[in-house]
C-alpha cells in the first residue's frame, strides 16, 4: 500500500489559531491590495473596450509596439506579451479603452494599427489573430449578469449545504467559501490577471470544489460523532480531518495536475486567466477545508455549546 | 451475484456500442482523407460541434436601437425580428457555411459566422443600411438568350449542345430556379461569367424558398437601372385584396404610395412596360417580381397582389418597401473574431494540456493504488469516451473553455474512486475480507460521492444558464463529465472488482 501520509494525527483543532492568523493576514492583505489597486483588474468583458491579438513574422519589442500606438494617438493601452511554450513564438495582446474601440467607425482601430505597423516595419508581416470588442454599456450588463450568476450559484450551494449538513458545519463551509474566493481574488489581482467571464466561471467552479471538500470532511466528522460516542468533539474533528486527509490531498493533486497542465500549455490562449485562477483556487480551497471549516465548528461550539457534547 | 454481473456486462456493452455510434462521424472526419464535399457536410452535421473560438470566425451581438422612438415592447420585439430576417438574408449572401443567427433578449441578436476570415467585409455587409430598388426584369426571350450565351461561353461550343450553366436550372412557376445543393457551384459560375451578360443587366437570385418539397432559389436577369428606389416610397401596407378578380379573393396584397418625386417616373415606367415584370430588389436580392398590369397614374396607389392567404409574406414585403432598410438602426455591442490559425493553435494547446494532464493523473493513480489504480484509470478513460460521445450526440458546442472543462473533469473524476479506495483501505486495515471490504467501501462512499459532485454541478448549471458564449461550453462539459463520472466511478469500477473477486472473495486486493 503506497501512501502519501501514514495514519496522521495532526491536532488541527489545537492548531486552528495558526490557520486563523494565516488566513486573517491574507484576507487583510487582499483588502489593502484591492484598496490600493482601486478594485480588481477588469477585462474588456466588464469594462468595455477592445482586445486585439497580433502576431509578427519577426520579433518586435513591447516598446516598439507602444511607440506605434502612441503615434496613432493611443497612450492609454495595456500590452501583454504572450510566449507560446511549445513553439517559442511570441505574440501580443493590446487592450484599448471603449472610446477607442468604436466599432461603427469606417476603419476599425485594429485595421489602423496594423497598417501603421506595416508602414513602420516594412519587412515584418503582421497578422491579426483575434479581436474582441465590447461596448461599455454592454460590459456593464455582463458585469451584472456575472455578479448575479455568482450570487445565485452561491445561494443554491448554501441551500444545498443547509439541507445536507448541520448548522455549525454549514457556517464553517460558508465562511470557507468566502475566504477562498476573496483570497483567490487578491492573488489574481496581484498577478495582474484581468477578470473576464472565464475567471468568473473559474471562481464559481472553485466555490463548488471548496464546498465539495468541506462536505466530505464534515460528513466524516458527523459519522464519527455518531459512532464514537465517548470521544469529544475536538477529538472527532481531528480524527475526521486526519482520516480524510489523504483523500483531500490525492484529489487536489490530480486536479492540480490538469489545471497546471492547462496553465502551461494554454498560456497563449484565451483560457489562461481561467486556468491560473482555477489553480490558485484549488490550493486555497484545499487548505481552507482542513484549516478553516472544522476550527470554526470548534469555535462555534465554544461560544454556543450544543447540549449533549463536551468540547 | 452472477446474474447482476451479467446484467452489468450487457448494459456496459450497450453503452459502448451507443458511444461508438455517436462518435463514429467525428472519428471518420478526423481520419478519412478521401471524403467529397457532400459526405463531409453530412458527417459534420453529426460530428462533435466545435465552437467559434476553435474553428475561427466571428461572433457579433447586435442591438436594435429603439430608444426615443416611442416603441411599445411588442413593436420593439417585432422591429428586432424584422431586422433579424434582413440580417439573415445578408449573411446568406456572405456564403457562410453554417451561420447561426438568433434573438437574445428583447432587442438583441447574436450572429455567429464560423470560418469567416474577412472581418472588414463581414462587418460592412452586416452593418450597412440596405438599399431598395425597383428594377425591370429582362424579357423571357432575353433571359433565355443570356443563359445559352453563358452555356456557349463555358463549353466553348456555340452550337448550343452542352449546358454547363443552364443544366443547373429547374422550372419554378414561370421562372427558372436553382436547387439549394447546387447554389454555391451555380453562383460561382455566375460570378465567373459576368462578362458574358450584357452591360445593362445582371443575374440576381431570389431568397431561399420551398417549392414542391424542394429548397430552391429563383434566378432572375435584372436590368441594372433602378426605376425608383426606397427614397421614392412614401408608405406601403399589407391588406386583404379588394379588387374584382375572384381568383384573388381572400389573398393579401401590398398597397404602396409614392412620394411626389417618383410619381411621374413610376407612371412612365408602368405605362411603357405593361406586361413586363418589375423586380423589387433589396440588397441585391430579388424579393418579388410582380407583373405590371397597367399604368399607375401619378397620385394613385400601386398594388402588388399575391397568392399569399396568410398575410405574413405580404406584411414582410410591406415592411421592406416602407423602410427600405433595417427597421431600426443596429449597433454592434460585442464583437469577437478569432482567426482560424488561432483556433487551430487553441485546439492543439487544449488537446496537449488534456493529454499531459491525463498522463500525469494516470501515472499517479497507478503508482498510488497499483492494481486498483488500473481500475480507476479504466473508469476514467471510459468517462472521457462517453463524455465525448454524449457531447457529439447532443450536438453540444465544444469550446476552448469546454476543453478546459474536459481537463478539469479528468482531475475531479478521480475523486470518486479515491473516496471509495480510501474507504476500502480503512476496511482492510480493520481486517475485513477483500470482498466485504469492497462492498462496505462502495456502500459507504457513494452517498458522499453524490454530495460532493452535486455542489460542483450546481455551480456549472448556474454558469450554463447565465452564459451564452464559450463559457457555457465549459459548464456543459463539466455537468456531463461529472454526471457520467458518478456512473463510471461507482458502477463500472464496482463491476470490475466484482469480476475480480467473483470466485475467491479473499483474493488479494492491490490497493
Amino acid at each position: 500500500m503506497f501512501e502519501i501520509l501514514k495514519e496522521t494525527r495532526i491536532p488541527f483543532s489545537r492548531l486552528r489559531y495558526i490557520g486563523f492568523i494565516a488566513s486573517g493576514v491574507l484576507i487583510v492583505l487582499t483588502v489593502i491590495l484591492l484598496l490600493v489597486n482601486g478594485g480588481p483588474n477588469y477585462g474588456i468583458d466588464f469594462e468595455g473596450g477592445s482586445k486585439i491579438g497580433l502576431s509578427f513574422s519577426e520579433p518586435i519589442t513591447t516598446e516598439e509596439l507602444r511607440s506605434v500606438l502612441a503615434d496613432i494617438g493611443e497612450t492609454n493601452v495595456k500590452i501583454f506579451r504572450i510566449q507560446d511554450v511549445s513553439t517559442g513564438a511570441s505574440s501580443f495582446q493590446v487592450q484599448v479603452s471603449p472610446k477607442t474601440a468604436l466599432v461603427e467607425e469606417d476603419k476599425s482601430f485594429s485595421r489602423m494599427l496594423i497598417e501603421e505597423l506595416q508602414v513602420r516595419n516594412p519587412g515584418i508581416e503582421v497578422t491579426l489573430t483575434g479581436e474582441e470588442t465590447v461596448s461599455a454599456a454592454f460590459g456593464k450588463e455582463l458585469q451584472w449578469d456575472a455578479i448575479l450568476a455568482l450570487l445565485l450559484g452561491l445561494a443554491l450551494i448554501l441551500i444545498y449545504i443547509w439541507i445536507r449538513i448541520d448548522f455549525r458545519f454549514g457556517v464553517g463551509t460558508v465562511v470557507a467559501v468566502f475566504h477562498d474566493v476573496w483570497i483567490t481574488l487578491g492573488i489574481i489581482t496581484l498577478a495582474g490577471i484581468r477578470i473576464d467571464i472565464t475567471v468568473i466561471a473559474a471562481l464559481l467552479t472553485i466555490i463548488g470544489y471548496s464546498v465539495n471538500d468541506s462536505i466530505v470532511i464534515s460528513k466524516r466528522i458527523q459519522e464519527l460523532i455518531k459512532t464514537r460516542r465517548g470521544a469529544t468533539l475536538t477529538e472527532n474533528i481531528d480524527a475526521g480531518i486526519n482520516t480524510t486527509l489523504s483523500r483531500t490531498i490525492v484529489t487536489s493533486i490530480t486536479t492540480l495536475f490538469v489545471s497546471v497542465a492547462v496553465v502551461i500549455f494554454a498560456s497563449g490562449t484565451a483560457i489562461f486567466p481561467f486556468a491560473i485562477t482555477m489553480t490558485i483556487g484549488i490550493i486555497i480551497g484545499t487548505y481552507s477545508s482542513s484549516f478553516i471549516v472544522a476550527p470554526i465548528v470548534v469555535e462555534l461550539e465554544r461560544v454556543l455549546p450544543s447540549h449533549k457534547r463536551r468540547t | 451475484m452472477k446474474r447482476s454481473l451479467w446484467i452489468k456486462l450487457v448494459l456496459f456493452i450497450l453503452a459502448l456500442v451507443i458511444g461508438v455510434v455517436l462518435l463514429y462521424p467525428t472519428l471518420r472526419l478526423l481520419v478519412a482523407t478521401d471524403l467529397d464535399e457532400e459526405e463531409r457536410m453530412v458527417l459534420e452535421k453529426k460530428a462533435l460541434h466545435l465552437g467559434l473560438d476553435l474553428v475561427g470566425g466571428m461572433h457579433l451581438v447586435l442591438e436594435a436601437d429603439t430608444s426615443g422612438r416611442g416603441f411599445t415592447t411588442q413593436e420593439m420585439a417585432s422591429a428586432t425580428d424584422n431586422a433579424i430576417s434582413i440580417i439573415r438574408d445578408r449573411v446568406d449572401e456572405l456564403g457562410v457555411a453554417e451561420p447561426n443567427i438568433q434573438r437574445v433578449g428583447r432587442n438583441r441578436m447574436q450572429v455567429q459566422l464560423p470560418g469567416v476570415a474577412d472581418r472588414e467585409r463581414a462587418l460592412e455587409v452586416i452593418g450597412k443600411t440596405g438599399l431598395l430598388e425597383f428594377r425591370l426584369l429582362a424579357s423571357p426571350e432575353a433571359t433565355m438568350k443570356i443563359f445559352s450565351d453563358i452555356d456557349a461561353h463555358l463549353s466553348g461550343d456555340s452550337l448550343g449542345g452542352a449546358r454547363p450553366f443552364s443544366g443547373y436550372l429547374v422550372p419554378a412557376g414561370s421562372d427558372a430556379a436553382v436547387e439549394k445543393p447546387n447554389y454555391r457551384a451555380f453562383k460561382k459560375l455566375v460570378e465567373e461569367t459576368r462578362s458574358v451578360v450584357p452591360a445593362d443587366a445582371e443575374i440576381l437570385f431570389g431568397p431561399e424558398e420551398e417549392a414542391e418539397g424542394r429548397s430552391i432559389r429563383k434566378v432572375y436577369v435584372v436590368k441594372k437601372k433602378a426605376e425608383i428606389t426606397g427614397a421614392d416610397i412614401k408608405d406601403a401596407k399589407a391588406m386583404l385584396y379588394q379588387g374584382n378578380d375572384p381568383n384573388l379573393d381572400r389573398t393579401w396584397m401590398v398597397s404602396m404610395d409614392l412620394q411626389r418625386s417618383g410619381q411621374a417616373r413610376f407612371a412612365n415606367v408602368t405605362g411603357n412596360n405593361v406586361g413586363e415584370r418589375l423586380a423589387i430588389v433589396f440588397d441585391d436580392l430579388v424579393k418579388s417580381a410582380p407583373v405590371i398590369k397597367e399604368r399607375i397614374p401619378p397620385g394613385s396607389a400601386a398594388t402588388i397582389t399575391s397568392t399569399d392567404r396568410v398575410g405574413n409574406e405580404m406584411r414582410d414585403l410591406a415592411i421592406l418597401i416602407r423602410h427600405g432598410a433595417l427597421p431600426v438602426p443596429l449597433r454592434i455591442v460585442q464583437e469577437r473574431t478569432v482567426s482560424p490559425t488561432l483556433g487551430r493553435d487553441s485546439i492543439r494547446a487544449g488537446v496537449i494540456a488534456i493529454l499531459i494532464g491525463l498522463a500525469a493523473v494516470v501515472l499517479f493513480i497507478i503508482i498510488y493504488y497499483t492494481g486498483s489504480g488500473l481500475v480507476a484509470v479504466a473508469a476514467l478513460i471510459f468517462n472521457l469516451f462517453w463524455l465525448l460521445a454524449v457531447l457529439a450526440g447532443f450536438r453540444a458546442t465544444l469550446t476552448l473553455p469546454g476543453l478546459a472543462g474536459i481537463a478539469l473533469t479528468i482531475g475531479m473524476a478521480v475523486d470518486a474512486n479515491v473516496l471509495i479506495y480510501e474507504r476500502i483501505r480503512d476496511e482492510l486495515r480493520v481486517g475485513k475480507f477483500p470482498r466485504s471490504a469492497v462492498e462496505t467501501g462502495y456502500d459507504k462512499a457513494w452517498r458522499i460521492i453524490i454530495d460532493a459532485n452535486i455542489t460542483t454541478i450546481i455551480a456549472a448549471v448556474v454558469l450554463a444558464v447565465f452564459n451564452s458564449g464559450p463559457v457555457r461550453g465549459f459548464a456543459i462539459t463539466l455537468i456531463v463529465g461529472l454526471s457520467i463520472n458518478m456512473i463510471t466511478a461507482v458502477y463500472f469500477s464496482r463491476g470490475l472488482f466484482d469480476l475480480y473477486l467473483f470466485r475467491r472473495p479473499d483474493r488479494k486486493l492491490y490497493i
